[in-house]
C-alpha cells in the first residue's frame, strides 16, 4: 500500500501552479496584441488544463473550477468555435488575477476565495460568443 | 522494472516520478510527446505512462507513432486521464493504450494495480 498525503505536495503545487499562472500571463500579453495567435492560445489551454488538474488532485475546488472554465474557453478557441474578443480577454485577465489571489490564500492556509462569480462571468461571455459565432 | 513517464505537467511529473521510485521502479521522464518517443527508443521502458494533453505532440499522436514503430509497438502504454475528458480515454484505447488511470485522484495504489495487471501479460 502506498498512501498519499496531499499536504506533503502543497509546496510543489504552489510552485507549479504559479509557473503556469505566469505562463498564462505571458500568453495573455501576446493575445492582447494578436488575439488569434495559435501558440499563445495553445499555451493558455495547456496551462489552464494543468492548473485544473493539479487543483483537482490537491482538493482546491475553487481553483479547479476556474481552471476548468478557462480550459473550456481556450479549447473552444482552439477549435475555432470562439473568437477572442476584447471583453473575453478582459475577463480572462480578471480570472488570472483571481487565481493568483486564490493561490495566495492557499499559501497562507486560509480558505480559498469564492471564484464562482468569476466562473459564471466567463461562462456568460463564452455563451454570448458561441451564440454569435454559430 | 523501467517506466517512462511522458507528462508535461510539472506537478504530476514530479509526483509520479517520486512515488514510482519509492516503490523501486527505475523511472525516466519526458516533458512532451516528441521527447517521449525519443526517450522510449533510448530507455527501452517496460511500460509507458502517457499524458494526453501535451505541447508539441499530444498523447494521441504518440500512440499512433508507437503503434507504427516496430521498436516501440510492444511496449504497453497506460494513459493518464483527467475528469471531463472521458472521450479522450476512449480514443486513446482505440489507438492502442492498454488502460488508463485518473491522474487527478492521486490514487497511487490504483496506478500500482494497473501497472501489475498490464505488465504481467
Amino acid at each position: 500500500m502506498s498512501t498519499v498525503d496531499p499536504a506533503k505536495y502543497k509546496p510543489l503545487y504552489l510552485k507549479t501552479a504559479a509557473e503556469y499562472l505566469r505562463k498564462m500571463q505571458r500568453s495573455l500579453n501576446i493575445l492582447q496584441k494578436s488575439s488569434s495567435d495559435p501558440e499563445a492560445i495553445d499555451d493558455m489551454y495547456i496551462s489552464a488544463h494543468s492548473i485544473k488538474s493539479q487543483s483537482t488532485a490537491m482538493g482546491y475546488i475553487q481553483a479547479e473550477s476556474l481552471g476548468s472554465a478557462l480550459e473550456f474557453l481556450f479549447l473552444e478557441t482552439k477549435e475555432k468555435r470562439i473568437v477572442l474578443t476584447k471583453s473575453i480577454l478582459t475577463g480572462v485577465s480578471k480570472a488570472t488575477s483571481q487565481l493568483q489571489n486564490d493561490l495566495s490564500a492557499i499559501q497562507k492556509n486560509t480558505a480559498e476565495i469564492d471564484l464562482l462569480p468569476m466562473v459564471q462571468e466567463l461562462e456568460h461571455v463564452i455563451d454570448i460568443s458561441e451564440t454569435y459565432n454559430n | 522494472m523501467k517506466i517512462l513517464t511522458v507528462e508535461d505537467d510539472h506537478f504530476f511529473q514530479k509526483f509520479y516520478a517520486e512515488k514510482l521510485r519509492e516503490q523501486g521502479f527505475t523511472v525516466d521522464v519526458a516533458s512532451d510527446g516528441e521527447e517521449g518517443l525519443q526517450k522510449a527508443r533510448e530507455f527501452h521502458p517496460d511500460l509507458i505512462l502517457l499524458d494526453i494533453i501535451m505541447p508539441k505532440k499530444d498523447g494521441f499522436d504518440v500512440l499512433t507513432d508507437i503503434s507504427q514503430d516496430p521498436q516501440l509497438k510492444s511496449i504497453p502504454v497506460l494513459v493518464f486521464s483527467t475528469l471531463g475528458l472521458e472521450n479522450d480515454v476512449q480514443k486513446a484505447l482505440q489507438l492502442g493504450a492498454r488502460g488508463f488511470v485518473n491522474k487527478s485522484l492521486l490514487d497511487f495504489n490504483a496506478l500500482l494495480t494497473k501497472i501489475q495487471e498490464i505488465t504481467k501479460h
